[in-house]
């Protein structure tokens, strides 16, 4: 095991047992309901107390980036390697987990309701923007992680949940995007642009999305995504002089966008969820997907789910989304219960265990750089990785954590902007213009 | 079965954190002060507030309540679950109030206790069990949860729950619309009281059958799970639930018969008796003697011999025996007793009563009176009526 591996484990957080001891204290004789309820859950719980096995329950929320139903047992199932491989390294501490499913829309208004009543969770899944934001609001503690395991995370996911005095998660995945195909109707995807407007001219039905994230895609291939990253990271609000060239090429592309849709079998889709179950359900042939969809088409569409790379384009690579994964601190969790937590989220970093999991799930990737994917026993995972690198080199998002949060501040103009383009309500030239402006405003 | 036993007891990890139970005590400190506060004898001393002389217990309990979430917020404390147990609390109290001051006034006091214990109360016992649960979980999620497999279908929580709540419903709530239908059709096609109960009767298992249909649809059951059920009460029927299955079917043929409806008069035990409801198992019926219900097994009216007074006409023939002491004149005495019975109210004029003289004796005459009632139940004369003298 490289020297990297080895994290040293967190400081020793002041024991729980002390203070919890109060709560059984003489008070409570009065109201022996209470008392009793109290003494089973916390004799059931070992309530952190020093003992031959010590029992744990972690409340851990999942955002999923789908509507895909996430039962309890299939999360379980997923987590299991990760619960075996802590209680190797902890075997006097028994971790229960209850997993709680939120999707995205309802997940902030739930966290407030929740915290609000100390029922809030010890861990929760998402996405790193989601913990950013999550974290502004007060909504998930913000975290001190040791030096080495920052260290071994790639500095530009570590700049996506750093924030001052911490991070505002802990990064553990990678889902990187790419393009899902029914292989009963495509025999080989699309490796071009211009492929995949021959293919939706032969009659094959290409789902593509105007949620700017999933449409970034194709700003590499038609060389426009220098010139909206520019616009991005302008600082807001600075009227500097719009560069001809740039709206010319953001001109081009959105002419491309709504040429595309004049195709009678290429539709644009202001939902992802939408070309998941159109692809799953036979109304699509090609779609965008993201890694993390892939066990669920995979179960819908069994070995006529095809997987590659999105289609390059005259001006470069695509330059397709790539989530961050990430594990968020609740604001209830009791010490002990922060510290199990903590520990859990640590050891998802280890590479061996990045491996494991990435073996075992098929659907993401490492984040820590000492961690290798296998990509010789798997075409699967061989995809991911290149769309990862098709991100790194060519989204330029991961080296702008800034212009990717303004995206996803402006994303709902944006939608609307490109969603006007594709239906003609609005012309490619003026698009560009708004568009402009939209990115450019305070 | 085995996610929700883990969840359940996960659940129990909350009693892990300070937040949760800083908030259990405050909870308990209100409840307890609240009872102390509401016996206190001070109340006592306010004399112009009449009000509030004596506040119930569950009043000064939620007023508690809610003065402990501004105390926990001032501390910096979560107080959200506090809230919860208040509006939970305040919950109840107003089902309280709206039985005791609204359902008391529009409702017979019968007829509230029945729709409160039966609907309202289980309702808001639901609610209160379901918002419990949406706070320490995913309600969506938990009802995803299988229980286990039932004839090759899984049978989930949520589908579980769902057919309980509308086969419960259906039998408690499938009265009122019946009896509107029964109402309407007697009202349309001019049936007897009877009938109209039969019908109503009838109607109400039809709902229930047809909620059992949908609620075996519903968790899954395949045809060859009916079959399986169908098969397991075929053997069942030869042997434990003989009597419960002839008793039901004995019902149901007596409703389509008609011989053996609500409203009515049999002859049980030589006392004429009313039947108020004919059940799933047994008939129901009302001695007036002694103001009596009896049970009486569906299968008892299906094998044996049942006098009824209310099969084809309501009129019934009463006897009464009369001996008369000295020496009056027959015709005088029988007279007398015909212009009594004609008398009373629950007498028919047509036909008329008819007094015969029964035994010539040394010293007494016997006479016998025949009468027609329009009500079967009505059964004595006044024997301050029939005074001779």
């Amino acid at each position: 095991m490289p020297r990297c591996c080895v994290f040293k484990r967190s400081p020793q957080r002041p024991s729980l047992s002390k203070r919890s001891r109060p709560t059984n204290g003489s008070g409570l004789a009065a109201w022996p309901k209470l008392a009793l309820g109290l003494a089973m859950g916390l004799g059931l719980h070992g309530c952190g107390l020093p003992g031959p096995l010590q029992r744990q329950t972690l409340i851990v929320y999942v955002d999923p980036p789908d509507t895909a139903t996430l039962s309890k047992e299939s999360l379980h199932s997923a987590w299991d390697p990760l619960l075996k491989a802590y209680q190797r390294l902890h075997p006097g501490v028994h971790l229960n987990f209850n997993f709680v499913v939120f999707q995205d829309q309802q997940l902030k208004e739930e966290l407030r309701r929740r915290n609000s009543r100390g029922l809030g969770p010890d861990l929760i899944v998402i996405d790193a923007s989601t913990a950013n934001d999550l974290l502004n609001e007060g909504l998930i503690s913000r975290i001190k992680v040791p030096v080495e395991a920052q260290n071994s995370l790639q500095p530009w996911i570590l700049s996506r949940v750093q924030v001052p005095g911490g991070l505002a998660a802990l990064p553990v995945a990678l889902e990187p995007q790419l393009s899902c195909y029914n292989r009963a109707r495509i025999a080989r995807p699309p490796a071009t642009l211009e492929e995949l407007l021959q293919l939706a001219a032969s009659g094959r039905r290409i789902g593509l999305s105007v949620f700017p994230k999933s449409i970034w895609w194709t700003t590499g291939p038609l060389g426009v995504n220098h010139a909206l990253m520019q616009h991005l990271e302008t600082q807001p609000g600075r009227g500097e002089r719009i560069n001809s060239n740039d709206q010319a090429a953001i001109t081009t592309w959105l002419r491309w966008l709504r040429e595309a849709s004049l195709q009678s079998h290429i539709n644009f889709f202001n939902n992802d969820e939408d070309l998941l179950n159109g692809l799953s359900n036979g109304q699509l042939d090609w779609i965008s997907c993201l890694s993390f969809n892939l066990p669920r088409l995979k179960r819908q569409m069994g070995d006529n789910l095809g997987v590659a790379n999105l289609p390059a384009g005259p001006y470069g690579m695509a330059s397709p989304d790539s989530l961050v994964r990430v594990v968020g601190f609740g604001v209830n969790s009791s010490p002990i219960q922060r510290q199990r937590a903590m520990e859990l989220g640590l050891l998802q970093l280890n590479p061996l265990m990045q491996h494991l999991l990435t073996v075992n799930n098929q659907q993401s990737l490492p984040v820590n750089r000492f961690a290798q994917a296998p990509v010789a026993s798997s075409a699967k995972l061989k995809a991911l990785i290149n769309a990862q690198e098709q991100f790194k080199q060519s989204s330029l998002f991961s080296q702008s954590p800034l212009a990717l949060n303004r995206l996803d501040n402006y994303s709902r103009e944006l939608e609307a902007l490109l969603t006007q383009v594709v239906v003609d309500v609005i012309g490619p030239e003026q698009a560009s213009a708004r568009l402009i402006k939209i990115l450019r405003q305070p | 079965m085995g996610d929700l036993l883990v969840a359940m007891i996960s659940w129990l990890g909350f009693l892990q954190r300070p937040d949760v139970l800083k908030q259990l005590l405050a909870i308990g400190l209100a409840l307890l002060l609240g009872r102390r506060l509401a016996r206190s004898p001070c109340w006592g001393y306010l004399p112009r507030f009449a009000p509030l002389r004596r506040p119930p217990i569950p009043l000064v309990e939620e007023a508690a309540l809610l003065l402990m979430i501004p105390l926990l917020s001032m501390a910096g404390q979560a107080s959200g679950l506090v809230l919860l147990v208040a509006q939970i609390k305040a919950a109840w109290l107003g089902l309280a109030l709206v039985e005791q001051q609204l359902l008391k006034r529009w409702l017979g006091d019968e007829m509230r206790l029945r729709l409160s214990s039966r609907l309202l109360r289980p309702a808001l016992l639901i609610a209160t069990v379901l918002i419990g649960l949406d706070a320490v979980d995913n309600l969506q999620q938990l009802a995803s949860v299988p229980l286990g497999q039932l004839f090759g279908s899984v049978i989930r929580l949520g589908e579980f729950f769902q057919v309980l709540v509308v086969l419960y419903v259906l039998a408690i709530g499938s009265g009122p619309p019946a009896t509107g239908l029964g109402w309407l059709c007697q009202r349309g096609l001019g049936i007897s009281e009877g009938s109209r109960r039969a019908l109503e009767l009838i109607l109400r298992y039809c709902f229930v059958s047809i909620g059992i249909v949908w609620a075996l649809g519903n968790l899954g059951f395949s045809q060859t799970g009916l079959f399986a059920i169908a098969g397991g009460l075929s053997v069942g029927l030869g042997f434990g639930v003989k009597e419960v299955f002839s008793n039901f079917i004995s019902g149901l043929w007596l409703l389509f018969e008609g011989s053996v409806r609500p409203g009515e008069v049999l002859i049980i035990d030589g006392e004429a008796c009313e039947v108020r409801r004919l059940g799933l198992r047994a008939a129901v019926l009302w001695r007036r003697s002694d103001n009596a219900e009896l049970l009486i097994p569906n299968q008892t009216f299906f094998t044996s011999t049942t006098a009824t007074f209310t099969g084809s006409d309501r009129m019934r023939r009463g006897l009464l025996m009369a001996s008369v002491v000295g020496t009056i004149v027959p015709a005088e005495v029988i007279a007398r007793l015909e212009a009594v019975a004609t008398a009373q109210a629950g007498v028919l004029r047509e036909p008329a009563a008819k007094a015969t003289i029964e035994q010539f004796g040394a010293t007494t005459t016997s006479y016998k009176l025949t009468y027609w009632m329009a009500d079967p139940l009505w059964t004595r004369f006044n024997p301050e009526d029939i005074s001779l003298s």
